[in-house]
């Protein structure tokens, strides 16, 4: 199991070119407990500081600010196996702080410098692609609320009866399924460009545009096409030219391959800091993640939007542009906050602030933006670390300083009348809403990453999903219908609901791109996940007694009692066990390997992905012979209660096995996942 | 934390596991030259390989930081980074942090919680902890008072001072200097350690008296921790001043010092108790009962943060505070001279304070573990600088103990700042690592009774890397990864933090090996081949898979042969010899089984290391002993089938199988001391 666990926790961090998905970085295993990867981007950290330990606000030095980071960071990296680290905070137009931790290459101890060092700061890319997108609507060029397809030389199809706009795309709100083929490639030379991967696969329409804000890689990639095609220039030479010179943003660019003699300034990125280093990740959908940059250009960044778009003398938006950018545009699940163009709001002891996190297999980056304080906190570090150590580091780094340099008091608030009733309306498996629904990896998000909520007597709520920087499950109070606060802790929850059936459950720790939706009865884990696993167990107890039993029969020189029908019946049911046993464990070696090989997600295992499913399809459509060798034994009066009670059980389980074949995705028309 | 997981991460004396990693040194001056070069030439110089930078931003202030410099200020943001989050990470309820500087109390400060269910925040004047074995050093302050008076000789035979009698090894005596050392050479004793209540607590002379361990050592030969020792140590200091040690302390040491809120006294007096922190395993789950410690000179002390400022910069101060005197000077410096030198030269012990030297500092200090409380003192003597840190929870995978380490290593670096040293690898790298490989064990460790099996299960396994460099399975970071030992001198390794680690090697044989990650008061010593756990660990688990193949087999095979309708083909003696052999199986399964039942109830908490342990223990020895007997079965049923004709070969290997896997049993009940007729361990 654990291997499927970690194989589970490494899917949800390669799917994640951005937050990771709730509940397919969560999984649920029954009894033992839930065993989990990060929760989240911003996993918040429990109560940081006590009373006594932070009465009132810090002065926002460098000297403090240097100081605080040098007793938060290495100790937490270290702890966390992450190599390396780059913090940068800007304010009032200046670069305060910045600071590099750790080293950029293990085997050469090379320091992380913040001026040199190149990061990958993942999906914070977006900002840029956003960015780029309203200075095309500054200059007429898209209109946010137009149908996208007016941009594009191909088209998405018609789904809802609703077309997608650009201001959807910037919310997360088109709908989209969520995919990770071709998401990440460590071979160049299996990369598309930009145009060719938009095309190849466009993801299921799973939601109507504008219901929910699901992350959408496919989102971001298309809207940086758009600008791709209205501004005639290629995406990466547009954002160089319109944003990275202009901020004198040198050492940043979303070429792949990086240009010559920029690679010996690349830190190395890690899953674990004492493992190897991991080759360089190629982003097709580049304008969704492929930044390269240092964390000094970062600085710029950050400052010319806390300016509303001016820098040193110069702009890149226009003030009411950037102010309508970093204004909220759709709150998913209210009074949670709520997406801006691009940036999410963040929870920050009432200050206004907006962010982006990004994360590629190695690097989780962080950005935030006090927009009222003119403060920017910029984060990157090079490893995953341990179980999602990165995630709990920048969620509490975040809080911590927050805390620390915006403190706000806080107003202990009674706990809901209706508690124990919400609690246990709330109760149940979750999924989340950024999931692949339309191929095998249905398995990560319907039968491995189903987020549990359980409430007690008093209506205390436990949500498996979300969890703090231990590692333990959160617990939240309800202080107002259907709003909680964290036991302990400052972070909220809350849920959509209507006529008294759950919608969406959020929690402000986690960006507003994420929400919980409850699982329908038919696909709840509750009882599919033991069901899976007892099918298992049928069905490798069978293969493996077929042998045994031979062997004990030769031992004591008896013959095989079945002879004709019967007999072939019997070695025909458990031809099937076998495919359908290679059929299922296949798909959990797929997800074990994939994850450490990510070329096996991709249209280069295509035809391993049909192969296992032909061997599935047969498995499939040979339940008849079970269910005929079923039928054939049960009612005979001659037969053992021994050979009725397995062929029974035999036959459940092949029935299991087309069960989950098509609730799970495992036997698809196409090939998208 | 049951007494077993006690065991295995470390007690209330603990420096068997004290492992982790530390923060790491960053050269501040070359990054700020690094600032200074980006801001002089962007495009210039090494540089020119670059694109060309844009606009360069203001640094503000705009001069590169000078290095920090110790103050309140800066410590106490310093600590505000470091000590919330490696809490919340670590599933640590709070923390209590003193540093004092120049006589003063440069910070104190309460990070978490003293009850996680009430919430109320640590205090440092307020909240007691209990230190755990750093309370030793109050004991050794009482023995070298009572040197002072006269009334004590370091170096004379303890049996002087005793009403019992602890015999000679090697025709050598145990001295105060040994105890001091912890170089007594007694063996690890754990039973009655922690007492179940208040009243089981009984007088330390009784408890001394009833639980004298072996003596495994020589004396003043070989380091190996000891709680006997210490708490020997407090009872001559009763013995000799004629004064309850509890007493004692308070009247010579809390009270000239004004630590009104320490005590070595259990129960807490009721005006303590309402003070005193819970102690959590995690923060997450409910918090341990109040430990009652039998050994009480070696650990029983409950303090304040506050308090122990107070007793630092007595010691910092030449032995002197706020006018009152515990010590002369001279004993003080006494105290901090290196007593033990052995082979390998890392900082050792001194007077009951460990060297703890690093950064080019002599740096003094302690440890202490129990269960939930974790500790550390350190005194920087030519500095004038004292740090302590207690941890009321051990937390998550044992984050205590990295917590501990990269507080003080972060501390030095920050503070005391050292250039980092990158000695190149010793060209006997490749050799010294293949001589170095193998198993190894702790000084401090149980001989003479089943805990033995600790032994077998807890040896450290040294690996030789393809690249010359080595690790030690226990020796890990503060993320649990195994550390890399690159050697820069003959069998003298470090480790990436500047972690040292020494190994003595006499004629080609590596002799025992130490490192400063580790308290100086024990040391990896070679397993000998008998015992090693290279090959036993295999050889008992295969035994225990014979053993469970042949119990199950056993009605397995009756029902298949009664589903093919055939009868049992033995007879007579031969099946008697059959089933005896099987019964001895289940015996023998028992008997191991009996043992994972008495560690299954340690951990679960449901017993401690007392006398409640005696009857399960009892049970376990007659088992073995049983098991044992058993092996005549075996070899009998063995000779028996290769002796007639006509049975399969199937019969004649399983029956030498069974034989073997049975000898083995009783390889370990002998080796391992599982049936050695004594409730002592």
């Amino acid at each position: 199991m654990t291997i499927l666990l970690r194989a589970l926790m490494a899917i949800a961090a390669a799917l994640a070119l951005a937050p990771p998905a709730l509940a397919q970085s969560a999984v649920d295993l029954g009894p033992r407990g839930a065993v989990h990867a990060a929760a989240g981007p911003r996993a918040g950290a429990a109560p940081m500081a006590p009373p006594t330990a932070a009465a009132g606000a810090h002065p926002l030095t460098a000297e403090d600010v240097s100081a605080w980071l040098d007793g938060f960071m290495p100790y937490a990296l270290r702890r966390g196996n992450i190599a390396g680290a780059v913090v940068v905070v800007v304010k009032d137009g200046q670069l305060l702080v910045e600071k590099g931790y750790g080293v950029a290459d293990v085997k050469t101890r090379a320091l992380v410098d913040p001026e040199t060092t190149l990061f990958r700061p993942g999906s914070v890319s977006k900002l840029f692609t956003w960015t780029a997108v309203m200075q095309q609507v500054e200059a007429g060029k898209i209109d946010l609320d137009r149908d996208v397809n007016a941009y594009l030389d191909f088209k998405i199809p018609p789904a809802f009866g609703k077309p997608i706009t650009m201001r959807q795309l910037m919310t997360h709100s088109p709908g989209f399924s969520d995919a990770a083929k071709d998401l990440i490639a460590s071979d160049p030379k299996r990369v598309r460009s930009l145009e060719a991967s938009l095309k190849a696969a466009i993801p299921a329409r799973i939601f109507p545009p504008g219901t929910t804000a699901a992350y959408s890689n496919y989102g971001a990639a298309l809207a940086g096409y758009i600008v791709q095609r209205v501004s005639g220039e290629p995406f990466a030479q547009y954002v160089e030219r319109q944003i990275f010179t202009p901020l004198g943003m040198a050492r940043s660019t979303f070429a792949q391959p990086l240009p010559s003699g920029w690679s010996r300034d690349m830190s190395k990125g890690y899953q674990l800091a004492s493992g190897p280093a991991q080759p360089f990740e190629f982003i097709a959908a580049s304008p969704a993640g492929a930044l390269t940059t240092t964390g000094a250009d970062m600085a710029r960044f950050m400052i010319a939007h806390l300016q509303d778009g001016a820098y040193q003398g110069g702009r890149i938006l226009d003030a009411k542009t950037a102010e309508l950018m970093h204004s909220p545009q759709f709150r998913p699940v209210p009074p949670l906050p709520a997406m801006a163009l691009g940036f999410y709001q963040e929870p920050a002891n009432g200050r206004r602030a907006i962010g982006h996190a990004g994360d590629t297999i190695a690097f989780h980056s962080d950005l935030h933006l006090f927009l009222d304080d003119h403060v920017g906190l910029f984060i990157s570090m090079n490893s995953g670390g341990d179980a999602g150590a990165a995630h709990y580091l920048r969620g509490s780094l975040f809080q911590a300083f927050t805390d620390r340099y915006f403190p706000a008091s806080e107003l202990a608030q009674p706990t809901w009348k209706d508690a124990a009733r919400d609690g246990r309306v709330l109760s149940g498996r979750y999924v989340s809403n950024r999931r692949s629904d339309s191929g095998w990896l249905r398995l990560a998000a319907y039968l491995l990453g189903q987020a549990k909520v359980t409430a007690d007597k008093d209506g205390i709520v436990t949500v498996s999903a979300f969890r703090g920087p231990d590692a333990q499950p959160k617990h939240w109070r309800e202080i107002g219908p259907f709003l909680y606060q964290e036991v302990g802790g400052k972070n909220r929850m809350a849920a959509v609901v209507r006529d008294g059936k759950v919608l969406w459950l959020a929690a402000d720790d986690t960006p507003p791109v994420l929400a919980l939706q409850p699982t329908p009865a038919w696909l709840s884990a509750a009882w599919n996940f033991p069901l899976f696993i007892a099918t298992l167990a049928v069905l490798a107890l069978t293969v493996v007694l077929w042998p045994l039993v031979a062997v004990v029969r030769w031992r004591y020189g008896k013959r095989f009692a079945l002879a004709g029908r019967q007999a072939w019946l019997y070695r025909l049911t458990r031809a099937v066990c076998l495919l359908d046993l290679v059929f299922l464990l296949s798909w959990f070696g797929l997800l074990a390997v994939g994850t450490t090989h990510l070329e096996l997600l991709s249209g280069a295992s295509d035809g391993l992905l049909r192969l296992i499913q032909l061997v599935g399809l047969i498995g499939v459509v040979g339940v008849v012979v079970p269910l005929a060798n079923a039928a054939l034994i049960l009612p005979d009066g001659q037969k053992s209660w021994w050979a009725k009670a397995s062929s029974a059980l035999i036959a459940v389980a092949c029935v299991a096995t087309v069960w989950f074949a098509f609730t799970q995705g495992l036997i698809t028309p196409g090939l998208a996942y | 934390m049951s007494e077993f997981e006690k065991l295995v991460h470390g007690d209330e004396t603990s420096p068997r596991r004290r492992t982790g990693g530390a923060s790491w040194r960053k050269n501040v001056v070359f990054r700020s030259l690094t600032m200074v070069l980006a801001a002089l030439c962007l495009s210039c110089g090494g540089a020119a390989a670059r694109p060309v930078a844009g606009p360069a931003l203001q640094i503000a202030p705009a001069a590169p930081s000078p290095p920090p410099s110790l103050t309140k200020a800066d410590v106490d943001t310093w600590l505000d980074g470091l000590i919330p989050y490696a809490l919340a990470s670590g599933d640590i309820a709070g923390a209590v942090v003193v540093v004092v500087k120049d006589g003063q109390i440069l910070t104190e400060r309460g990070f978490g919680y003293d009850d996680m269910r009430t919430r109320r925040p640590v205090d440092p004047a307020r909240t007691l902890f209990r230190p755990g074995s750093v309370a030793k050093l109050f004991t050794w302050t009482a023995v070298m008072q009572q040197v002072e008076a006269g009334k004590l000789d370091l170096d004379r035979d303890v049996n002087a001072y005793l009403d019992f009698k602890i015999p000679p090894r090697e025709g050598k005596p145990i001295t105060l200097r040994n105890l001091m050392t912890h170089t007594p050479g007694f063996e690890e004793q754990y039973k009655n350690t922690f007492g179940a209540t208040a009243e089981s607590l009984g007088p330390i002379g009784k408890y001394l008296a009833g639980n004298l361990p072996k003596r495994i050592y020589a004396p003043g030969e070989v380091p190996a921790y000891s709680n006997y020792g210490a708490t020997l140590a407090g009872y001559i200091v009763q013995r000799v001043s004629g004064e309850p040690f509890n007493a004692y302390v308070e009247r010579h040491i809390f009270q000239p010092l004004g630590m009104a809120r320490s005590t070595f006294v259990q129960p807490l007096p009721s005006a303590l108790a309402v003070d005193m922190s819970k102690g959590y395993v995690r923060a997450s789950q409910p918090p341990k009962p109040f430990e009652f410690i039998n050994v009480g000179p070696a650990g029983a002390l409950s303090a304040t943060g506050e308090d122990m400022a107070r007793f630092m910069t007595a010691f910092l101060q030449a032995g002197q505070y706020g006018g009152a005197r515990i010590l002369a000077p001279q004993t003080v410096q006494d105290m901090w001279v290196q007593q033990t030198q052995f082979d390998p030269p890392i900082p050792a012990l001194a007077l009951g304070f460990y060297h703890e030297d690093r950064n080019g500092r002599r740096i003094v200090g302690h440890e202490g573990d129990t269960t939930p409380f974790h500790s550390d003192l350190h005194l920087m003597p030519d500095d004038h600088v004292g740090l302590f840190i207690s941890l009321n929870s051990l937390g998550k995978e044992g984050a205590a103990g990295p917590i501990r380490q990269a507080f003080l290593r972060g501390f030095l670096n920050r503070y005391f700042p050292v250039p980092p040293t990158d000695a190149p690898t010793a060209a006997t790298a490749q050799a010294h690592a293949r001589l170095m490989a193998g198993h190894y064990w702790f000084s401090r460790r149980s001989d003479s009774n089943f805990l033995r099996i600790l032994n077998l299960l807890g040896q450290a396994k040294v690996t030789a890397n393809p690249d010359g460099t080595i690790q030690v399975s226990t020796l890990v970071d503060a993320s649990r990864a195994p550390k890399i030992w690159r050697e820069v001198a003959p069998f003298r390794w470090t480790d990436k933090i500047g972690s040292i680690l020494v190994a003595v090697v006499k004629d080609g044989q590596v002799v025992n090996f130490v490192s400063d990650d580790l308290p100086p008061v024990l040391v990896f010593q070679p397993v000998p081949a008998w015992a090693d756990a290279g090959w036993s660990l295999p050889l008992l688990l295969a035994s225990i898979a014979v053993l469970l193949l042949t119990v199950l087999i056993w009605p397995l095979q009756a029902l298949i042969r009664r589903r093919y309708g055939r009868r049992f083909d033995l007879a007579g003696r031969r099946a008697t010899l059959y089933r005896a052999t099987r019964v001895t199986a289940i015996v023998q399964l028992a008997a191991l089984g009996a043992y994972v039942l008495i560690f299954a109830l340690l951990s679960g908490g449901a017993v401690s290391f007392n006398d409640a342990l005696d009857p399960v223990l009892i049970v376990a020895q007659a088992l073995c002993v049983l098991g044992v007997l058993g092996v005549a079965v075996l070899a009998w049923n063995a000779y028996a089938v290769w002796a007639s004709p006509g049975r399969s070969w199937w019969a004649r290997a399983s029956s030498l199988i069974i034989l073997l896997a049975g000898v083995g049993f009783a390889w370990f009940v002998v080796t391992l001391r599982l049936a050695n007729f004594s409730l002592a361990y």
